[in-house]
This record gives structure tokens, sequence and C-alpha cells, in this order.
């Protein structure tokens, strides 16, 4: 039933103890339709033996087999599936005694589709469908998953609130930011079809959208990474490689001679010599006159003739009989008229003998 | 130019088929949207109650439809701006539905307790309920 139910502690005698007063009413659930509970106190609430009738229609009232206490208290009744019963008017009598007297608690009268209150969603997936589109899937523990509609709530890690929206079986999100990094969430709730409620499921476990370096932690990190480069890494770098270098440059002349070239310019050094002293060594380099002097040679010397002595008639030639150029055999006694290379080398010989 | 006539016949009698196979699903989603829309306009103050079934037996779900349908009829609206859209839902509520159960030895609709409207329609989402949890399930 919707609306407010009529208050379940009319009228107080009087004579009953004062901290019976505060019984706050009794609420029931119907968890996923698995069991159902109904609870009607807490720590705060009076000492008393609590005791829970419950029925249908036309049956007799029936005890409730699994109390839940606390403290040794009965603060509320455990159903199992079988005790659920949907669409018929479902009464609970509550009776309350206290040394002995006894407290009227009305009954109370309830539909049970109405008060179910389905187990989270699960196994949340996110599909990339396109470029920029998201699809959020998840499986329902209800056994009814067509009596369900749900909520989703969603964040990205540069959103302060959290965006609420209803959703069918499937949330498609459709213009996702890459550079972000989002958190959902999915609940449930019967429809209007199957009951009268809203009661919603706990929210379900989170899933997360985005790669690992766009989560908010390392998401602090990249932040603080361009001012650890600036202020830390590149002035230590910095000051190591002059370091280095100058440690270098003192330590190897190689790489001394490499920085600072010493090739030797003389055109500034040369130029009195060649331009005002003609070239003149000597007095350019400020050598005194009889220096100077003493360089030149003033001596005389007698001419020496000397002769080759030309060489005698029938001398032998050079060369030994056998050592003779071989001619061709039919040629040796031929005039030395011919043009071949061997009859000129002959010839030569015979003319240098 | 006939081959064209038979295949338009032909989609017709599908989509007919199709639309027939599964009407009462929807016809029940729409009758629950109803009910919740007139709780909303309906006329609570000095107005007759109506009798109202509760709890009715699974297999009398179709005499018990027949009774909210028939006390539909004295609903009033809250206020006369509203009283053509009031009518026209009350005319969809009205409208004949098939429920397969059986109508023997079902409590009369005047047997049962007189309610506020509000009261009446509640009842009244239920048995749309219950239908749907029977028939859909």
């Amino acid at each position: 039933r919707q609306g407010p139910e009529p208050p379940l502690y009319h009228v107080l005698p009087t004579c009953l103890p004062q901290n019976l007063l505060p019984f706050a009413g009794v609420e029931c659930i119907v968890f996923n339709d698995q069991y159902l509970t109904c609870m009607w106190g807490s720590k705060e609430m009076p000492t008393a033996n609590y005791s829970l009738y419950y029925w249908i229609e036309n049956h007799m009232p029936v005890e409730c087999k699994h109390y839940l206490q606390e403290e040794g208290i009965n603060t509320g009744c455990w159903f199992n599936h079988s005790e659920i019963i949907q669409f018929r008017t479902f009464y609970i009598h509550i009776n309350a005694s206290h040394e002995g007297r006894s407290l009227v608690i009305p009954t109370k009268a309830m539909k049970l589709q109405d008060l179910v209150k389905p187990a989270p969603p699960v196994n949340l997936t996110i599909q990339n469908i396109s470029n920029n589109q998201l699809q959020l899937t998840w499986d329902s523990m209800y056994n009814k998953p067509r009596c369900l509609e749900y909520a989703v709530r969603y964040k990205s890690n540069k959103d302060t609130r959290w965006t609420h929206l209803a959703s069918g079986k499937i949330f498609s999100f459709p213009s996702v930011d890459y550079e972000k990094y989002y958190t959902f969430y999915v609940k449930s709730k019967i429809n209007q079809y199957c009951g009268t409620t809203q009661l919603w499921s706990e929210w379900s476990v989170p899933v997360f959208w985005g790669f690992p370096s766009w989560s908010p932690a390392l998401g602090v990190a990249e932040k603080q990474a361009p001012w650890f480069w600036i202020h830390v890494v590149l002035p230590t770098a910095s000051l190591m490689l002059i370091l280095v270098l100058v440690i270098l440059l003192i330590r190897m002349e190689r790489v001394w001679v490499i920085f600072m070239p010493r090739i030797p310019n003389p055109s500034k050094n040369f130029d009195e010599l060649f331009n005002i002293h003609q070239g003149n060594f000597p007095e350019w380099a400020g050598v005194s006159k009889d220096v100077v002097e003493s360089f030149k040679p003033n001596y005389s010397e007698s001419f020496c003739y000397v002769s080759e002595l030309p060489p005698k008639e029938g001398s032998l030639p050079l060369w030994g009989g056998h050592d003779k150029p071989r001619a061709p055999p039919g040629r040796s006694s031929a005039p030395a008229s011919s043009s071949s290379p061997g009859l000129i080398l002959s010839k030569k010989s015979y003319v240098g003998v | 130019m006939e081959r064209m006539i038979i295949c338009c016949l032909f989609f017709f009698c599908s989509s007919m088929l199709l639309s027939a196979a599964a009407p009462t699903k929807l016809r029940y989603k729409e009758l629950v949207k109803t009910v919740i829309e007139l709780k909303k306009i309906v006329k609570v103050k000095d107005v007759e109650f109506l009798n109202t079934p509760e709890d009715s037996e699974s297999k009398c779900l179709s005499s018990t439809f027949n009774c909210f349908q028939n006390a539909s009829l004295h609903l009033e609206p809250a206020n006369s701006q509203s009283s053509r859209n009031f009518d026209v839902m009350i005319t969809r509520l009205r409208r004949p539905i098939i429920i397969d159960t059986i109508t023997d030895n079902c409590s009369p609709c005047e047997s049962y307790a007189k309610e506020a409207p509000r009261q009446f329609l509640d009842s009244f989402l239920s048995l749309l309920q219950e239908v749907i949890n029977i028939h859909c399930s």
C-alpha cells in the first residue's frame, strides 16, 4: 500500500513502563525474492519479550520460526523463500510483554511484492563500441530480470559530482572523453509492472574506464612531472655536464685542443719581411752588417780542368762472343736496312763498339 | 503490379500476426501506466466509494478484472480541465482484454468492501501486476 502507514502504536495505557514507548514500528524487506526480514527494534529498544505472528487472508496466524536477536531480545524475524507470499495481503502482528503486562501493537498489512529489494547488479562490463561511445552491461542476480529497472551513476576524475541516469538493461554512454578516467556504478529496482516500490538495491561494485595513466593517482604524478624535470633534473644534469667538461679540459690536452685549436697564423708576423724588407731576412731579423758581411765569400780559387780520356781503337767490345745479342739465323748476314727491333739493337751494339 | 500487391498483403498479414502474438503483455503494461496516471488526476474528496476486490484467488483474476473495469466507470476527475484526458483513460481501462482464467465460483463484485478511489486504483494496480507476473514470467 502506498501512502503513510497508520501509526502502529495508537494509545498507550499510562500504567505501562515508559521504556516501552519508543516502539518505532516494523519494517519488512524482501531481499531479492530469496528471504524476508521484518525488523522492529534496535539497541535503544525497550527490554520486553516480543513475538511475531503472520498470516494471509483466510489462514491461521503462524508464529515466526527464526527470530533475529540483539542481546537476547527479539528484534526481528527472518522468513525463508517458501514463507514469502506475494500479491496477497500479508499480515503481521507483534506481541510485546513486559513483566506480565502486554502491549497492544496494531496488526500491519502489506503486499510483499511492494517490498522487494533486489541484489545489486554484478559483472559490470564496459565495451568501446565506436570511437566515442561506451556500452555498459551487467548481470542481474534477480530471478525476474524483466521486472527490474536500473539507474547508473558515473563520474570522471575531473568531475566533482555524480551524474545519475535511469537506464534499461544496457547503458550507452554517447560521448566519452579519452583524457578522463571514469567510474560507473549501477543499481536496480523493481519496476512499476511488477510492484510498487521505491526500494533500490545497493550500488554495485564500481567499474572503471580509462587507461591507467589517467587514474587520479597517476594524474597527480603526471602534473608533478614537469615541475620535477624543470626544477630538479635539468639543473642537476647541467651542473654535472659542466663539471665533467671542466675536468676533461684540465686533464686531457686532446680535448682542450678540440675546443681551443692552436693553428699558427704567421701572416701578420711576417708582413714586414715581405713588404718593407723585400724578403731580406737578415735585415728583417736585425742581423748586424758585420755578420752579414762575414757571410759573403771573399776568397778566389784557380780553375782545375778535368777531361775524360777518349776510348782506344780495337779494344774488346763490352760483351763476350757468347753474350752478343742473338739475331735470327737467316738474317745475321743481311744488310742492316731492316727496321726490325732486333736489328736496331744489334746495330746499336756495333755502333757502341 | 499483382506481385507488389501480394507482397504488401503478405507483409501486412505478417505484421498483424506478430503484433497479435504478444499483445497482452503490452496491453497490461499500458493498463499499468494508465492506472498510475489516473491516480494523479482522480477526484478523492466527496466521491463515491467503490467495490474493491482484494486478495481474490488466482483462478478468479478474470472475474476480478471485470469488477475493476465496471467499477472504474464511477471514477471522477479531480478537475474539469483534465476530464477529457480522464475519459480517454477510462475508455482505455474498459477495453476488453482476454484473461484465460475460469470465472465460475468467484465472488461477485458487490461482495467486496468499498474503498476510496485511491485505494481502489492501488488494488487495481496490484491485480495488474499479478496478471503480468503470471502471464509474462
